[in-house]
């Protein structure tokens, strides 16, 4: 069969196709935008609002935490002799460089197993 | 030209509107939605078969659109990946849809109407009794004029299968609209 249509069908579709303009559809769509929108800055104010308290409870811990990481995550895995080795190597040998690429190989498996 | 006119100007080009809304302009994409609502309502009514559903599905479709608009690379593609949009929107209804919708058996057409709403409701109606992936292809080829080509690389469907979709639809709408086809010999 090539491309070619019916013509009689043809012609019943350009005539079927003859819905207009119509203005009240397009409110709909641009007040439930509108709504969507003010109801997300509404979550996002919540959000923040409930965030106050927890930052002044839990503020002396994530700071703890944020310094073990900083001292944790650039450390060495493996020590070298030569130096022009250990400052090549530098990037990739430290547990920060190996947690980064754990997560990319889970999230790589993620998406192969679950997309 | 400022920015609020450019979008709410119906002589702006559709390219320019795209890469506003991009940006979050509100005013840009309602003049997209103007724009290709009719468009859009007609392609689902296509597809629907119901006049209700389709509009509560193209509504959907502009909602979606507005929350990925920023993802069209090419702002002079908007159309084609409207078209996508809706035509997935309304392939992920299907799935969480009732199995037995097209059940009903097609009523015979007492005569052939005249007006644009009344050939739209029989055409919609005959539509519908059509298997889902043969009503897709038949509304690419006829609705939206696509070579079958074109709507095999749309669908992922293999060429064959489009053309023997086209083919078995083609036949079964000139059965059911017989009255028409009779009518325009």
């Amino acid at each position: 069969m090539t491309d070619e249509r019916d013509p009689v069908l043809q012609q019943l579709f350009d005539a079927a196709s003859g819905l207009s303009h119509d203005d009240g559809f397009v409110a709909e769509v641009m007040s439930t935008i509108n709504r969507r929108r003010r109801r997300a800055i509404m979550g996002w104010a919540i959000v923040a609002i409930a965030l106050v308290p927890v930052a002044g409870l839990f503020g002396a811990l994530l700071q703890d935490v944020v310094q073990l990481l900083a001292q944790v995550l650039p450390s060495t895995l493996v020590d070298t002799e030569a130096d022009w080795l250990a400052r090549a190597l530098a990037p990739a040998n430290t547990i920060g460089a190996l947690v980064a690429f754990a997560f990319l190989v889970l999230r790589a498996a993620y998406r192969r197993i679950f997309a | 030209m400022s920015t609020a006119r450019l979008a709410s100007s119906p002589e702006t080009p559709e390219a320019a509107l795209v890469v506003l809304a991009r940006k979050g302009d509100r005013a840009a994409f309602e003049e997209l939605v103007r724009r290709r609502q009719p468009w859009i309502r007609n392609l689902m009514r296509r597809l629907c078969g119901d006049a209700v559903a389709a509009d509560d599905l193209a509504q959907q479709v502009f909602l979606q659109a507005w929350k990925s608009v920023h993802l069209v690379r090419q702002a002079s593609r908007f159309g084609p990946w409207l078209k996508r949009l809706a035509v997935n929107t309304w392939l992920q209804e299907l799935r969480k849809g009732d199995p037995l919708r097209n059940a009903d058996e097609f009523e015979e057409l007492a005569s052939p109407r005249q007006d644009s709403a009344g050939i739209a409701m029989d055409l919609d109606r005959a539509l519908a009794a059509l298997p889902d992936k043969a009503r897709l292809c038949i509304v690419l080829s006829y609705h939206e004029c696509m070579t079958h080509e074109e709507i095999s690389e749309f669908t992922s469907m293999p060429l064959g299968t489009v053309k023997s979709h086209i083919r078995r639809g083609t036949m079964r709408l000139q059965e059911l609209l017989s009255a028409y086809l009779e009518q325009g010999k």
